[in-house]
């Protein structure tokens, strides 16, 4: 599995297609990257435990429960997970200004994790 | 997903699929090897509360799961009659949409319309009163009415609460 420094790459990898996508307007899809960059940002905080979840459930279980350290985005973390599967499974589409406060939750989660890591 | 290979045994309705849905509820099993298929009888297709319908096992393993399922099934319910009372406060006119299968409830919220902060506020909500019973994993989630039809913005096979805030 991944380590968590490669993790924090791949989610400044999609970070950075999710900017590309910005610039062209691609916005739907804008927001399906930056939510699989905040999902990497999450796993590289599980990694650096040596912990690997597989799956959205476990994800949810994990940062659902108010005693974790990542309590504090988990309704962020959430919005991102069911607007881009609203995106990617049921075809909503999101413009500019729509989209401005799904940027701000994933700011929240990436600061958060980046925090935890002890990254900038 | 219709019911398979149906076939009638002492006057009841015996199904021998391994999947059951119908009107918005679905009980998914896993799949037996050849040698150990089980039948169910689908003894009576009666409405329950909250649009629910019984399927009794015949297979002692599928009646431990079905006794499993039915310890669960009422915390489930319990857990979802205070979420829906929770919820209620939120100041968006919503609906609440529910599928029970296998001792997990999952939910969706239905915002009339796209407010972020109303979102953040259910999940926060949500977990709160997932809490109060660890024994049932509460999968929870919102959207709203980005389609006109309120089936094109939810997965299959939710079935409506009967709580609706009017705004």
């Amino acid at each position: 599995m991944p380590s968590d420094t490669t993790h924090v790459q791949i989610a400044e990898r999609f970070e950075a297609v999710a900017d590309h996508l910005e610039r062209h307007r691609y916005y739907d899809w804008e927001l399906v990257a930056r939510f699989y960059a905040a999902l990497h940002y999450v796993e590289a905080h599980f990694g650096r435990d040596r912990r690997h979840l597989n799956t959205h459930g476990q994800r949810d279980r994990a940062l659902g429960d108010p005693k974790h350290p990542l309590w504090p985005v988990y309704s962020h973390y959430c919005c991102l997970r069911d607007q881009s599967e609203d995106v990617r499974y049921r075809g909503k589409e999101f413009d500019d200004p729509r989209l401005t406060p799904l940027r701000a939750s994933y700011a929240e989660v990436r600061s958060r994790c980046r925090a935890l890591l002890g990254l900038s | 997903m219709p019911l398979a290979r149906r076939r009638q045994e002492g006057g009841q309705e015996v199904a021998t699929n391994q999947a059951f849905q119908s009107r918005g509820t679905s009980v998914s099993l896993a799949e037996p090897s050849p040698a150990r298929r089980v039948s169910f009888r689908v003894s009576q297709l009666r409405p329950q509360s909250r649009t629910e319908y019984q399927i009794v096992p015949v297979g002692s393993e599928f009646l431990h799961f079905w006794h499993y399922s039915e310890h669960r099934r009422g915390a489930a319910l319990d857990l979802l009659d205070r979420l829906a009372e929770v919820l209620s406060d939120l100041p968006l006119k919503h609906t609440v949409h529910y599928r029970l299968a296998d001792g997990e409830l999952s939910v969706y919220l239905v915002l009339e319309q796209d407010d972020h902060e109303t979102a953040l506020a259910a999940y926060r909500l949500a977990a709160e009163v997932r809490q109060s019973t660890p024994e049932v994993w509460l999968d929870f989630h919102v959207t709203n009415l980005f389609w006109p039809d309120l089936e094109d913005v939810l997965p299959p096979a939710y079935a409506p609460y009967p709580m609706q805030r009017q705004g």
